[in-house]
């Protein structure tokens, strides 16, 4: 569920790098990197092939990772970072023989230095001339300033050793007088074929950032991840060294939690304070928000149709949905600055910084106190936000709260989303207010579990020959409505892929009907209407019909359970974030009012540490037939699971999974029939209406009993039977002395108790 | 649709069950959540623990070693719950460690029916631990014991309590506790069950005798005359009947004049006695209604049974009460003689009554005495027999009946009693006897007066008129045949 909104478009920003990746420096002319003079930071390659124990079961072991920086009087950095990797299987060969660093070409120049592989034989090969490029990553419809210096290795064998370092310089400053970065201690490699990440295990890793003695530097506290580190000061230059042995590899799974704590890292700044943070995006904000008479003209027009601070607000976001389509195409700008309020809407396009500064302008043209925030999105998880850095890679308004406004945070990057476009991919996330004096990181409100949410109204409405029909409607909320309506929107076969989606809740049926409510409507959530039809199903007529629902026909479609890691493969914390609600009200109705409820199984009640199933059924009267209803409710509750709980969490999963169906049938019964039939005599036939009296207190129906015994004396006051049946209804319904009053009349006029 | 519905036969509720015990434990909550494998290793050292609770423990930890091997074994599971379950049943409730073994005997049941969907055993063992859940009001426990209640197969079910009865049992201790009683909900209750399981009598029966007791009799009728269209024949349903046409008479002015009510309960009597031959309440109960139907030779043959199947002191004694109504005084004397030497107790009414009615007057008022000194309080009744009985002895009861409280059940016995001590006159005590049970004692205690004042036209013609009453059952029955005697011989 965690990567559901992972949206490319949050790349509006150009970042410094993947979260886990170290930010390197640039050079577009790489093919000559191993005929380059450089100056090795690490021992040579056979002392350290003989330096580390082999551990068999690894696939790769890190040898060494080394990373030196040095800052100079201009805030500029150089750093050169060496890895030599011991390659021990298969998988490590495929995902090892391709190495790729990102880097921002905006603010970075990179050089691979050298990169050789140590055969098992002992041989050393080195990288051909041919085997370097330097490339944009893949990403579709965008274009940034994020790119990839791409090489390949040579004759990487199982029990071959890999070495290379690469050099990587700053060329332009993006916050003038300050520098930050981030480190992570292990080496994270892609995995071949898009599949991931891998960091293996490292046997020493080790940092070392130098600077003069004039520039402050603040760091993170490493301590907990055991990284020793030490400071030390000669000739007016000061060193901070960090150094990691013997680290764990990582192995990343679903459902991590969303802060970087699983992995040792650590974030070095010359700022403590975000304020500095906070001024510098607003001088690249503020020169941009500019009107023209387009503009203004659009000003205009809101004020004469807006006139309240919710109506504005919702004016403008329906203003910029309308006119400013999303597109991300800002090369060479360092992704921090955003165009001119009113060149984005004389565009018509614009990526989020763009529209954000547009949706401000007017908003405080309309008297809307607002700011940009800048955001780090759910796909990049929560860093350590306690020392100050520019990682930020989303930006949206902030609307504080005022007269006449609760507070807003509002996401306009959604094409059509529900008004303020506030998402999974933000919510809880670490934000920035944008204004001279915003001095700490916010962060955005989460939704409560009850607010992302699908109810499913399914009712059993058709029957004809041997088939039968249900009509369907789904409403969404929070996350699913988000999810959905994008699915909706930007489907290539939508038709198929929502029959094929929604068709998994009975798959023993066909999706017939397929209709979609607030696809485009920005003030309404998104809903789905539709119909199965279940074919040969029953006999049709006087044969029974049988149904069945199980809350995991929700579970299966909306909730990722039946892929959880058995206890024994998890190796991290499992977090269920955010809690959601599944809920149905499954109408089944009686094919006639001839059959009657049999209820063979209701479904299970459920409470536990993780899970809430609530379920009722009962049966209700309809207009002709009577109907069973069930209800259910499904709290998956927001939880972060510890590896110690976590057999217990998939033991209650598994037993959410296998909870009772609910199981019950409509059966032609001749009590059923006798009732029908006599209900209808009664109108008029006294004798009837005590066979009925009689029926119902057969079936329980004490209330209906009675009933049909007042209407049969009105029809038969002298009939002592009658009034024996009268008394009986009435003793059931517990009117004790009108009963002994009926019986007595019944005796009285000739009957024998 | 049939091929989604039965891809489960799973059961619901255990960690809700598990949930209503720990509740019922007092648990802490956080506890609550987990199960509990209480295992044989673990238990806390108890001095207390009952030898029969003790022999469990072995037996549990063979069969978790064993389970430990063959998880899926479902007859190691079975015995597991049986050896937990027979540790509760000797081991002390209100230890916490004692509920745990119950709540483990519940989840090996549960894994059972996961391994063996519908194995009815388990079923059935699994509902009596949720129907006891029921009586000691665990949330939720009604609505797992209905569930699993219709579950199980039909003929299985019918060894079953329905899940209704347990809330009867459990609303009607709640109320004795609290000191209140609230009739509808346990009536409700009843018809709850009758309709969970309408071929049984048993809740038939409880409420037919509630609304009995309440003297709502024709009610009680209609529901037991239900209960014999809906459920097999039982000797209890028909005895039920019988009792209740019965008492009704006897609860009204005079069963003499509702002869065809009394029949109702021979009939039902008749119908209970092939079903329980040995019960000597239906035979004793058929032979009292024999007589009042003048039916005295079957009457004495049921009472026959009645002493051949129990010859306790009181069945002969009442025996001989019967042969002493019919003025069969010898037979009478040998059965008292006989009750006499099985230890009959010296108050039974029996002792003095039978010579009473052969004229023995003497020990009559012997046995008479022990009897009103027996007494707390005595009936109007008592006090008119002292009177008989003091005169034909020459005895004066008086100080002994001064010593008691006199008890009066109705107005006539107000009546008798205020003519017996001369403040009503003949002819208003005459204007209040209103039925053959009242006229029988109007004209015999007018023609004792009579009788005793020497006006013997008139104790003639009232004693013949008692008899003629036909109220066979009536003790002044056999005293106004015995006047009228002694008056006919000039005694």
């Amino acid at each position: 569920m965690a990567d559901f909104f992972k949206q490319k478009k949050y790349l509006g920003l150009a970042l410094m790098a993947a979260v886990i990746s170290i930010y390197l420096s640039a050079s577009a002319n790489a093919a000559d990197a191993s005929a380059t003079k450089s100056l090795r930071i690490a021992p040579p390659l056979k002392t350290l092939a003989r330096s580390f124990v082999i551990d068999k079961t690894a696939e790769a072991q890190v040898i060494l990772r080394k990373t030196q920086v040095h800052i100079d009087e201009d805030f500029m950095s150089h750093a050169t970072s060496y890895v030599a990797v011991y390659i021990n299987s298969d998988e490590a060969v495929r995902d090892y023989s391709q190495i790729s660093v990102t880097f921002n070409s905006f603010y970075e120049d990179i050089q691979l230095e050298f990169a050789n592989v140590r055969t098992a034989d002992g041989k050393i090969d080195s990288i051909k001339a041919d085997a370097t490029q330097i490339q944009s990553p893949t990403d579709e419809n965008f274009y940034h300033d994020r790119k990839e210096l791409l090489f390949s290795l040579p004759n990487v064998r199982k029990g071959a050793v890999i070495e290379f370092q690469y050099r990587y310089t700053d060329t332009k400053k993006m916050v003038p007088d300050q520098w930050f970065d981030s480190y992570s201690f292990h080496w994270w490699e892609d995995r071949a074929a898009g599949q991931g990440s891998r960091a293996d295990a490292i046997i020493s890793s080790e940092l070392s950032i130098s600077a003069p003695q004039s520039i402050k530097l603040f760091s993170s506290d490493a301590s907990q991840f055991s990284i020793a580190s030490k400071r030390s000061e000669k000739k007016g230059q000061q060193t901070l060294h960090w150094t990691g042995k013997n680290i764990a590899k990582i192995e990343l799974q679903s459902a991590m939690p969303r802060q970087h704590n699983y992995a040792p890292y650590v974030r070095v700044s010359t700022t403590k304070e975000w304020n500095d943070v906070a001024r510098w995006a607003n001088q690249l904000v503020e020169p941009h928000l500019v009107s023209d008479a387009k503009l203004d003209a659009l000003i205009a027009e809101l004020k004469k149709t807006a006139l309240t601070p919710d109506a504005k607000v919702k004016a403008v976001y329906a203003a910029i949905q309308d006119k400013v389509r999303y597109v991300f195409a800002h090369v060479g700008r360092g992704g921090y600055e955003p165009h001119d309020a009113a060149e984005v809407l004389k565009n018509g396009y614009g990526d989020c910084k763009d529209q954000t500064v547009l949706a401000v302008f007017l908003l405080r043209a309309l008297g809307i106190k607002a700011d940009p925030a800048l955001i780090i999105t759910r796909g990049r998880g929560i860093p350590d936000m306690t020392i100050p850095a520019v990682s930020f890679d989303h930006m949206i308004v902030h609307i504080p709260a005022q007269n006449g406004l609760q507070e807003i945070w509002m996401d306009t990057t959604g094409d059509t989303s529900l008004y303020p476009g506030f998402s999974i991919g933000i919510e809880g996330q670490p934000a920035l207010i944008v204004n001279d004096k915003s001095s700490a990181i916010s962060i955005l409100p989460s939704l409560n579990s009850s607010e992302h949410f699908v109810d499913l109204e399914l009712v059993f409405d058709k029957f004809s020959g041997r088939n039968a029909q249900a009509s369907f409607t789904l409403h969404f909320g929070g996350l699913f409505e988000q999810r959905l309506r994008s699915s909706w929107q930007y489907s290539r076969e939508r038709d198929k892929y929502f029959r094929e989606l929604i068709g998994q809740i009975y798959n023993s049926a066909e999706v017939i009907e397929l209709t979609a409510s607030n696809a485009d409507n920005m003030w309404q959530p998104f809903a789905i209407h539709g119909r199965f039809s279940f074919e040969n199903v029953w006999g049709g007529g006087d044969a029974p019909i049988n149904y069945a629902f199980s809350i995991t026909q929700l579970t299966n479609l909306f909730a990722d359970l039946r892929n959880l890691h058995k206890a024994e493969d998890r190796k991290q914390v499992y977090v269920t974030d955010p809690g959601y609600n599944l809920r149905s009200r499954i109408v089944f109705n009686s094919p006639s009012n001839k059959h009657q409820l049999q209820l063979q199984n209701r479904g299970e009640l459920i409470n536990n540490n993780y899970y809430t199933l609530d379920q009722q059924g009962s049966e209700e009267q309809g207009q002709s037939n009577s109907r069973y209803v069930v209800t259910q409710n499904l709290t998956i509750k927001p939880a972060t699971i510890t590896l110690a709980d976590y057999a217990d969490f998939y033991q209650k999963t598994d037993e959410l999974l296998e909870s009772t169906n609910w199981t019950l049938s409509y059966e032609y019964n001749t009590d059923s029939v006798e009732l029908v039939a006599l209900e209808q005599k009664g109108k008029r036939d006294a004798n009837a209406l005590i066979a009925l009296t009689k029926l119902h207190i057969k079936n329980g129906a004490y209330a209906k009993a009675l009933s049909a015994a007042q209407e049969s004396i009105k029809l038969a006051p002298k009939k002592a039977e009658a009034y024996y049946f009268l008394g009986l209804a009435q003793g059931y319904n517990n009117l004790l002395q009108e009963s002994d009053a009926s019986f007595k009349k019944a005796e009285a006029l000739g009957y024998e108790l | 649709m049939r091929r989604i519905i039965y891809q489960c036969a799973a059961l619901l509720w255990l960690a809700l069950l598990l949930g209503s015990l720990t509740a019922c434990s007092n648990l802490q909550p956080e506890k609550s959540a987990k199960k509990n494998h209480p295992s044989a290793t673990a238990e806390p050292a108890d001095n207390n623990l009952t030898p029969e609770a003790r022999a469990q423990l072995p037996i549990i930890e063979a069969l978790q070693k064993q389970l430990a091997q063959d998880s899926k074994n479902p007859e190691l599971h079975y015995n597991l719950a049986l050896a937990h379950l027979a540790y509760y049943e000797n081991a002390d409730h209100q230890l916490r460690a004692t509920r745990e073994h119950k709540a483990a005997a519940i989840e090996a049941l549960r894994e059972v029916l996961r391994i063996l969907p519908g194995h009815v055993p388990s079923m059935k063992l699994l509902y009596t631990q949720v129907y006891d859940g029921i009586i000691q009001d665990w949330p939720h426990a009604f609505i797992l014991a209905s569930d699993l209640y219709k579950d199980i197969p039909p003929d299985a079910r019918s060894s079953l309590n329905p899940p209704s009865i347990a809330v009867f049992i459990q609303r009607y201790r709640a109320q004795q506790k609290a000191g209140k009683a609230n009739n509808e909900e346990l009536y409700r209750a009843l018809l709850d069950a009758i309709h969970e399981q309408p071929n049984s009598d048993k809740a038939y029966l409880q409420l037919a005798k509630m609304y009995r007791s309440q003297g709502y009799y024709p009610l009680a009728l209609a529901t037991l005359k239900l209960a014999e269209q809906n459920t097999p024949q039982s000797h209890a349903l028909y005895e039920a009947l019988a009792a209740t046409y019965e008492e009704r008479v006897n609860n009204s002015d005079c069963s003499y004049d509702k002869t065809e009510q009394l029949k109702n309960a021979i009939h039902y009597y008749q119908k209970a006695v092939p079903l329980a031959p040995d019960n000597t309440g239906l035979h004793h109960s058929l032979s009292g209604l024999y007589f009042d139907n003048n039916l005295y030779q079957l009457g004495l043959y049921e009472s026959a049974l009645t002493v051949e199947l129990d010859p306790s002191a009181a069945n002969i004694a009442r025996h001989a009460q019967r042969y002493s109504l019919l003025g069969h005084n010898q037979q009478a004397q040998v059965y008292l003689a006989q009750a006499k030497t099985k230890g009959l107790e010296l108050t039974n009414v029996a002792l003095h009554e039978v010579p009473m009615n052969a004229g023995n007057w003497q020990l009559a008022a012997l046995s008479f005495t022990e009897y009103l000194q027996a007494q707390k309080e005595l009936r109007v009744y008592d006090v008119l027999k002292a009177g008989i009985i003091g005169a034909q002895a020459d005895l004066d009861f008086s100080s002994i009946i001064a010593r008691h409280k006199i008890t009066f059940h109705s107005e006539w016995e107000a009546a008798i009693y205020a003519y017996w001590t001369h403040k009503m006159t003949d002819a208003q005590f005459k204007q209040a006897a209103r039925n053959r049970c009242e006229r029988t004692e109007y004209f015999f205690y007018s023609g004792y007066r009579a009788y005793r004042a020497g006006d013997i036209n008139t104790a003639k013609n009232h004693f013949a008129s008692a008899l003629k009453q036909n109220t066979y059952r009536f003790i002044e029955r056999p005293l106004a045949r015995q006047f009228l005697h002694n008056i006919n011989t000039g005694r």
